[in-house]
């Protein structure tokens, strides 16, 4: 096992395990989508510095997996293995809303003679950072994300479908095959799929503007409608709001607002959703 | 019979909740209220009225008269008829899931002596929570066999699921929830169904989830395997190499295992 240290050190258990640290420069966890059960989930990560936090040599005959656990499965991922920081997008199924999936970052052996040894790994498991837009209430309870993108085969070709229901929930349908076929490429599939839907949900909500001021806050309308003036900055309600609903031509206006707005924001690792497509992640 | 899968709508939901709470008024949480057969008549009721219930879309079919010998097969009967990308089959989806259940509700609930009265016990285990709750989710009776046979190698479901199906044990809340280093890992689960399953008739063998007993399968979840995952890559290695790295401390069951190896021949 010595062989594969590129320094000496004293830094290791009774059985030659290392500690790799969670620290951002490292690497970061995030789950950055779920839909009907599937959640996407991105690991930034620099194996390089990794490496070196463990003094193990990069080039040994080791593999850098990360490990997550899901109610009892566990899926194993290997990372490339480059001298350079990166991201890996991981799809896992059968994780419901209520399931937090957690990691476990290892470097092992991939030698045939030392198979089955850790030779570093992460302490304890680690929860994914949810990127997602969820509020969590008062009370402190987390409530279901905004953006749970429900698969439908009964869209009648189209990719997306907004649908606002009697109790102000928005809900977000996309085309259940188109989904499925790109969901390996996540950033791609928000590129196509979340313009549409926010200008949707644009229009869903300046559609009920004269609801807005009583929508319960528990719903899905109220929590886009915070998205939209918090997030983006744009005021729906009042003096400032962007809309006129004396004005005809206001709606087109301030829907193409609130889309351009939402597209030239960076969301993921600093990045607008155009930028993260063409970057290639 | 072969019948369109269905869900109880919210209203459905409200009337089986209200089944199951008249029959447990009175009782603790920890006790098992008696299930009578005008209880179970008023379940029958509901399972296809077209008011509480609506059939699935795109649609398949479940047997109504099917019989279950053990969660096992009640697992694996549902992940086979469950289509796979079926978003009906989360958890959260509380009326799909409280149909099945009622269903199939008398082979979920164990027969009081004589056979016509029934043990029910709190609605987790019947009914899903509108959000997962990752202390009870593993309690409700047709969910969990069939995310086990769904998620989980054959092994991992004979393991954990080799009870009748109106049994939520120990097994399940000692064990499955180590999820960490216990559960996931198919080397280690062959290992413990060798060492505590008796092949003779399929039984668990006494004291497996003794705390303080010597090698148990409570001590084998809870402290050995999470001694051994800090260090040995448990995804990767084998039944065999598993066994050789037991302690002593399970020498008394491998003898049990060898000894029933050699009546066997």
């Amino acid at each position: 096992m010595l062989s594969i240290q590129s320094t000496e050190t004293k830094n290791i258990n009774f059985l030659g395990r290392k500690r790799i640290n969670q620290k951002p420069e490292l690497f970061e966890a995030f789950l950055r989508e779920r839909t009907s059960g599937t959640a996407i989930l991105e690991i930034v990560y620099d194996a390089k510095s990794i490496y070196d936090n463990v003094k193990l040599d990069l080039k040994s005959d080791t593999s850098l997996v990360v490990d997550i656990f899901v109610l009892g499965k566990v899926v194993r991922h290997i990372l490339p293995k480059k001298n350079l920081r990166m991201s890996e997008f991981i799809t896992v199924n059968d994780v419901p809303d209520g399931a937090t999936p957690r990691l476990r970052l290892k470097i092992i052996s991939s030698d045939g003679i030392d198979t089955g040894i850790i030779y570093a790994s992460t302490s304890k498991l680690i929860a994914f950072k949810s990127t997602i837009p969820d509020g969590a209430n008062a009370a402190g309870q987390t409530e279901k994300s905004i953006l749970d993108l429900k698969q439908s085969d009964d869209l009648n070709g189209c990719t997306l479908k907004v649908s606002w229901s009697a109790n102000a929930d928005i809900t977000v349908m996309v085309d259940r095959s188109f989904y499925q076929q790109y969901q390996a490429r996540p950033s791609v599939l928000r590129l196509v799929l979340y313009p549409d839907m926010m200008r949707s949900i644009a229009i869903n909500l300046l559609a009920h503007y004269e609801e807005l001021g009583d929508l319960d806050e528990s719903c899905t309308a109220f929590r886009w409608l915070k998205f939209v003036e918090e997030n983006l900055g744009l005021a729906l309600q009042g003096d400032d709001s962007i809309y006129d609903p004396n004005n005809s031509e206001s709606l087109l206006d301030s829907v193409e607002m609130i889309v351009e707005k939402f597209m030239a924001t960076p969301w993921n690792g600093g990045k607008t959703l155009l930028e993260e497509a063409l970057n290639g992640s | 019979m072969e019948v369109d899968a269905r869900r109880f709508n919210s209203r459905g939901v409200e009337e089986f909740k209200m089944i199951l709470g008249n029959a447990r008024a009175g009782y603790k949480s920890n006790q098992a209220a008696k299930f009578t057969s005008d209880h179970l008549e008023a379940v029958s009721d509901i399972v296809f009225d077209d008011d509480l219930t609506e059939i699935i879309t795109p649609s398949f079919k479940l047997n109504s008269n099917k019989k279950f010998a053990s969660r096992l097969s009640l697992g694996q009967y549902l992940r086979s008829s469950i289509p796979d990308q079926s978003p009906v089959a989360e958890y959260e989806n509380v009326g799909f899931w409280a149909w099945v259940t009622s269903l199939y509700f008398e082979q979920l609930l164990k027969p009081n002596s004589g056979g016509k009265t029934f043990q029910l016990w709190t609605n987790p285990r019947y009914i899903p929570e509108a959000t997962l709750s990752k202390r009870r989710y593993y309690r409700h009776l047709c969910y969990l066999p069939y995310l086990i046979c769904k998620s989980h190698p054959q092994g991992t479901a004979e393991f954990f699921l080799s009870l009748p199906p109106f049994q939520h044990s120990d097994i399940i809340e000692q064990l499955y929830t180590s999820d960490q280093s216990f559960t996931p890992y198919p080397g280690v689960i062959e290992v413990a169904k060798k060492l505590y399953i008796d092949p003779s008739d399929g039984s668990y063998r006494k004291n497996l989830l003794g705390r303080s007993t010597a090698g148990s399968a409570f001590r084998l979840a809870k402290v050995i395997c999470n001694q051994w995952q800090m260090n040995y890559d448990l995804h990767v290695l084998s039944e065999e190499q598993i066994w050789d790295l037991l302690p002593k401390e399970f020498n008394g069951w491998k003898r049990l295992v060898s000894s029933q190896t050699q009546t066997d021949t």
